[in-house]
Formats: structure tokens, C-alpha cells, sequence
């Protein structure tokens, strides 16, 4: 199993963003490509190239969902990348419709910044173990 | 991954951050707002609803990371209910204002955990007697920090974060109103700020409080000219506007003003008292001066209003008597006569006296007159007797009280307690927080005190952190339960020196006259004294009955 270096992170709320990314960088050591937009995602995961991705469900224009379906459409997905979904709602029926497009797992909000890389490793972890 | 050093940086990153989401809180509550009052045009207007579903759903996932978890909490339960309503063919109208008072109690809560600067508190329900002030603030952190710290001392508050709101409501009205001085987005405050408030505020009758961030003589004087009685400069010291307000708030409902006419047209005299009486003044009327000064120092008046002229002696005359007695010598004299001779009114001025009245006279101009002259004796009288830090009765000023208490009690039989009440552990708050801290801690204690008292009960600052109470008309049972809720009370403000925030707890002895009807008013005070030493030796925190 690879370890887990570079993820993609999509979020509209610039101060969610700012945490999230020093959870990940600062606390979680991990390379980080932050968009703000599932457009902004599209255009620069050729040349980023994440292991994994993490996505806001609800966000204006594309959403978490449909920017998954484009990214798969569009043929980022292989067998090894994980796909995380954050969401304010967590409950199951929504949690069972987001593994079926394709998610490994959701990640719920608020999260803890202390211990967000924390759940992300465990996340791809439990994907490739 | 982390070292210690980036550790710390991180922290105070993430301590940056949080107070920036503060920031973007306010701006968030202020959309609400807005949503609220569009709704409140059209409940099924759905691109409000959206907006405002939209709104609470990135509150819920964002406020819990940055430490507001009760704030995301309570947004995540109102988005459910608008995304329901979202569905509704037939919609629904929402509470969305009484959703934002909601949220701001959570944020509050949130606050008060993060213990962020002064003082705070965890009593936050509100109370049907409680005096209720409105604030009317633009910024929505600032009005939440400024409504809990009053809810603190037993105040309710209602905000409006426009003065336009102010209208909306001519039912109700406050018993006092804190207003930023800018705090519209109406036009008109630019060009005449003055005749905007006084426009905005001619129906209310409370008083008013202007609040502001500029020191200037403009500043003040536009607030005095608006209708405000005081001007305060942010950013605000939240015990002394507390303090002032809490005085203000009692003068209002204090005891009447006590007025003595001494007139031998009983006419004249009949109806003075009766245009006084309707204004809620005490008034006694004599037609000669012998039973004026029997009854003088049972009557304890405020003010004398008597004819320039009376049979067999002048007014100024008694006045002059007056000034000869010292109890008596500041006492505010007001003249009734149809004499316009300005040399005789000169002279009467002179030898004692503070206003002339003709006749016929102008009751208007009477009330007002009395009015404000017993204030001012009354204001004279406080800067005298009253500690300044706390607004109670110095020491000999409250022992004076409880000696007049016990005489009175001889005279005619009334139950009275007497309690001694000390702040547990003083020395050490101050020793680690300094004094400054300290005096907070004691100026609190006075505050809450004046509130949570009658205007009857004598309240003193009997040292120190040492107080004494004399509550009228109470049993020791009584004012043991009354101490015991104050100790409750006083336990849950937060205090906060430098970072750390604390807590004190109170004890105190309880003594009444009935129990001991022999003791003087000296060893009911030792009693009082006995039982509070009581109260510390067996742990403190507590209230103790003197034993029989």
C-alpha cells in the first residue's frame, strides 16, 4: 500500500478551507491542493494528481456528488484512489447513497482540526487494507 | 509531526483564525436578520428560504471546528426545519427571529466556555420581574457580549440591531434604553443625527443611554440633546455602565419624594398637596411652625415648601432656624408668595432658600421644581454616604442605618434581619490577579447586590470585602433563603485575570430582632458577626443562623 501523500480538497467556505488546510498540512504532514469550487477542482487535478480526494457535499454550482461523477466521467478515479465526502449531515441513508457513487467514507462536520488528518489516514487506510 | 515550537505557533494560528470566524459571525447574523425580516414580508418566498437554508446549513458544518459546537448545534436543527419548509407545497411561516436570539444564547454559550476577556456568566434565563433594557446595536458580537454580561446582574435584553426596529414595538416598552449612537442605516442620522433620535425616540420615557467610540464634547452633547442621559465611551466598561445603569433603574422606582408645606391658607394648602400627591409624593401640611419642628425628625422631609409670609414669623425665618440645626441645614426650602419685589426676594434667598414660587402658581413648574431639588439632595446624600466603588453605604453610614432601624423598631414593633457577608478568599484573588481584579470582583458584589435588594433594605460596604445588610420587614429565615439564592448567584460569574478565568463564592451570618429582643442594635451586628465567622470555620460558601 502506498502511503498517503497529496489530496485534493474541494470547499466553498474560504474559512473552513484555511483550518482544513492547516489540519492537513500543518497537523497531518500532508501535501494539499485546495479548490475552492468543483470547476476549480476539474481544471487542475491533471496536473496536481491526488491520491485521494476530500469533497464538500453541498456547494453552490457543482457539488460534492457531481464533481465525483464528472472526475469519474473524466476518468481521475482508478481503482487505488479514495474518495471522501464532508458533510453537515451524516445520516446513514445519506451516508449509504454516497458510497454508492463512490465514496469510501464521509467525514462529518464540524470536524476537529486536531484530528482531521488523523481521520483521513484512517480512511484511506481502511481503503487499502 | 508537530514539535512543540510549530505546536504553539499552530495554536495561536488556530486562536487567529477563530477570532476572524468571530468576525465573519457577525456578518452572518446580520443575513439572518435580513432573511428574517424578508420572510417576515413573505413566509414562502423561496429564494429567501434557500438563502437562509443555505446559511444555516454552512454555520452547522463550520461553527463546531472553530470551538461555537452549541452554535452549530442549534443551526443544524433550524436548517432541518427550513429544509422541510422547502418542501412544503403550502408553506409555512418560520420563527426565524426568535431562531436568531436562539443561536445567539448558543453562541453564548460557546463564549462563555471559550472564556474569552472580563466577565461572564452562566445565568443566561430570563426572569418575568427582571428590569428590561433594550439595546440597540449595529454589531451583533458586541450586543451578545453586552446582553449576557447584564443578564448577569438580572437584567433581561432585547436587541435591535437598527433603531428602525424600535418602532415596530409601540406596545412595549423598556425600563431603559442603551443605544449606539449610529446604529441605523437610515440616511437622516448623517444629515441631523439629533433630530433623527429625537424623532425615533420622543415615545419612550425610560431612560436613555447613548454608547459611542468617539471621546468628544460633540459626542456627548449630541447624546444629551438626543434625549440621553449619559454617554458612554467604547470600549465599554461593562461594571461601571452596569453600576450606572442598576442606579438609574432604581431611582425610578424608589421610595416618593417626602415634601413638608408649611401654609396658613389651607386653600392653597389642599391643593399644593394634592398636585403633589398626584405626582407620588409623600406630602404633610402644617399652617404654623411649632408642630413643624416636632414632627420634623419622625417626618424626615426632603424638602420644604412654605409661604413667604405666615402669622407671626417669616419664612425666611424658618429657614434661617433650619440652617441653625444640622441635620436640617441642607435641606432644599422652596418659597410660595405673590411677592415680585425682587429686593425682598433676594433677601429671603439669602438667608436660607432655594426657589421662589408665585402665585398664582404654575403646577407644572411645582412638581418639577420639587422634583428636582429632592434629587439633587438625594445625589448630595449619596456622594457623602456611598462608596463610590460599589454605590453602597459606607461604614458609618450603614451602621447609622441599623442604629435608625433598631430605634424605629423599639417605637413600633417591625422584624428586621441583619447580615454580615464576606467574599471567601479575597486575599488570595488579590495576591494573584492584583487589585484592579479585586475591585471588580468587590464592585460586583455591589451591583448585584443593589439589584437583587429592595429599595427599603439598607445596603453597606462595611469593609473591605466585608458588607452588611438590614433588611426590613424579613425574618432571619427569610433573609437566609434571599442570601443563600444571592450566594447561588454570585458563584456562577466568571470572573477573568489575565487568562485564567475564576470564580468566588460568598459566606455569611444571619441574625433578626426577633430572636433576640433584648440585644442592641451593636451586639445584633456582633451576633450577625458570630454567625458568618460560623460560616467560614465550617467551610465557607454557605449562609449560617446566629445561634439563640
Amino acid at each position: 500500500m502506498d502511503t498517503l501523500e497529496k489530496i485534493m480538497y474541494v470547499e466553498d467556505d474560504p474559512d473552513i478551507r484555511e483550518i482544513a488546510s492547516m489540519a492537513l498540512e500543518d497537523v497531518g504532514g500532508l501535501t494539499v491542493k485546495i479548490c475552492e469550487s468543483g470547476e476549480q477542482a476539474l481544471r487542475e487535478v491533471a496536473e496536481f494528481a491526488p491520491q485521494m480526494f476530500l469533497l464538500d457535499v453541498m456547494m453552490p454550482g457543482m457539488d460534492g456528488p457531481s464533481t465525483l461523477l464528472e472526475l469519474k466521467r473524466q476518468g481521475y478515479i482508478n481503482e487505488s484512489t479514495v474518495v471522501a465526502f464532508m458533510t453537515a449531515k451524516v445520516q446513514p441513508e445519506e451516508v449509504a447513497r454516497y458510497k454508492e457513487i463512490g465514496a469510501a467514507n464521509v467525514i462529518a462536520k464540524p470536524f476537529d482540526p486536531m484530528t482531521l488528518a488523523d481521520d483521513v489516514r484512517a480512511i484511506w487506510e481502511t481503503f487499502h487494507g | 509531526m508537530v514539535d512543540s515550537t510549530s505546536s504553539q505557533a499552530f495554536a495561536q494560528r488556530l486562536e487567529t483564525l477563530s477570532a476572524a470566524y468571530s468576525k465573519r459571525l457577525t456578518s452572518d447574523f446580520e443575513r439572518l436578520t435580513g432573511l428574517a425580516n424578508q420572510l417576515a414580508t413573505d413566509a414562502s418566498c423561496t429564494d429567501s428560504l434557500q438563502q437562509l437554508n443555505s446559511l444555516l446549513h454552512s454555520l452547522a458544518g463550520s461553527a463546531g471546528t472553530f470551538g461555537f459546537e452549541n452554535l452549530g448545534r442549534q443551526a443544524r436543527e433550524h436548517e432541518l426545519q427550513v429544509a422541510k419548509v422547502l418542501k412544503q407545497d403550502a408553506k409555512q411561516s418560520l420563527p426565524v427571529l426568535d431562531w436568531i436570539s436562539q443561536l445567539q444564547s448558543a453562541l453564548e454559550v460557546d463564549k462563555n466556555r471559550k472564556a474569552v476577556v472580563g466577565m461572564e456568566t452562566t445565568r443566561l434565563e430570563s426572569d418575568g420581574d427582571a428590569p428590561s433594557i433594550w439595546l440597540v446595536e449595529r454589531d451583533v458580537m458586541l450586543a451578545e457580549y453586552v446582553a449576557q454580561q447584564l443578564h448577569s446582574f438580572g437584567f433581561q435584553v432585547r436587541h435591535f440591531s437598527d433603531a428602525q426596529e424600535l418602532n415596530n414595538d409601540k406596545d412595549l416598552s423598556p425600563d431603559l434604553l442603551l443605544i449606539d449612537h449610529r446604529a441605523t442605516q437610515n440616511k437622516a442620522i448623517r444629515e441631523n443625527p439629533v433630530a433623527f433620535w429625537q424623532t425615533h425616540l420622543k415615545d419612550y420615557i425610560c431612560p436613555i443611554l447613548f454608547t459611542g467610540t468617539e471621546e468628544s464634547l460633540t459626542a456627548r452633547l449630541h447624546a444629551l440633546r438626543s434625549g440621553g442621559q449619559n454617554y458612554f465611551v467604547k470600549p465599554l466598561d461593562i461594571i461601571k455602565l452596569t453600576s450606572h445603569i442598576a442606579q438609574l433603574i432604581k431611582t425610578k422606582d424608589s421610595q416618593p419624594e417626602r415634601v413638608m408645606i408649611v401654609e396658613d391658607d389651607t386653600e392653597l394648602a389642599q391643593h399644593l398637596q394634592c398636585v403633589l400627591e398626584d405626582a407620588g409624593m409623600h406630602v404633610s401640611v402644617f399652617d404654623r411652625p411649632e408642630p413643624l419642628f416636632e414632627a420634623i425628625n419622625d417626618l424626615n422631609p426632603e424638602l420644604i415648601l412654605m409661604d413667604l409670609w405666615l402669622p407671626d414669623i417669616t419664612g425666611s425665618e424658618i429657614a434661617a432656624l433650619l440652617g441653625q440645626m444640622e441635620r436640617w441645614s441642607q435641606i432644599p426650602i422652596v418659597y410660595i408668595s405673590a411677592e415680585s419685589n425682587a429686593a425682598l426676594r433676594g433677601q429671603a434667598l439669602l438667608r436660607g432658600g432655594d426657589a421662589f414660587l408665585e402665585k398664582p402658581i404654575d403646577t407644572d413648574l411645582l412638581i418639577n421644581l420639587c422634583r428636582s431639588r429632592v434629587m439633587r439632595l438625594r445625589k448630595l446624600e449619596d456622594t457623602k454616604n456611598r462608596d463610590a466603588l460599589t454605590g453602597l453605604l459606607k461604614h458609618a453610614s450603614i451602621k447609622e442605618a441599623l442604629q435608625d432601624q433598631w430605634l424605629l423598631a423599639q417605637r413600633k414593633p417591625q422584624v428586621f434581619s441583619v447580615v454580615m457577608l464576606d467574599i471567601d478568599h479575597f486575599k488570595a484573588v488579590n495576591d494573584t490577579h492584583g487589585h484592579a481584579v479585586g475591585d471588580l470582583v468587590i464592585a460586583a458584589v455591589g451591583t448585584l447586590l443593589r439589584q437583587r435588594f429592595r429599595s427599603t433594605d439598607k445596603l453597606g460596604r462595611y469593609g473591605g470585602e466585608e458588607f452588611t445588610l438590614v433588611l426590613i420587614d424579613c425574618t432571619a429565615d427569610n433573609a437566609a433563603s434571599m442570601v443563600n439564592s444571592l450566594r447561588g448567584d454570585f458563584a456562577a460569574i466568571q470572573f477573568t485575570g489575565g487568562n485564567e478565568s475564576f470564580s468566588c463564592t460568598l459566606s455569611a451570618g444571619v441574625v433578626d430582632n426577633q430572636h433576640f429582643p433584648d440585644d442592641t442594635a451593636e451586639s445584633l451586628l456582633n451576633r450577625a458577626d458570630q454567625a458568618l465567622y460560623q460560616a467560614k470555620n465550617s467551610g465557607r460558601n454557605r449562609v449560617c443562623l446566629a445561634a439563640d
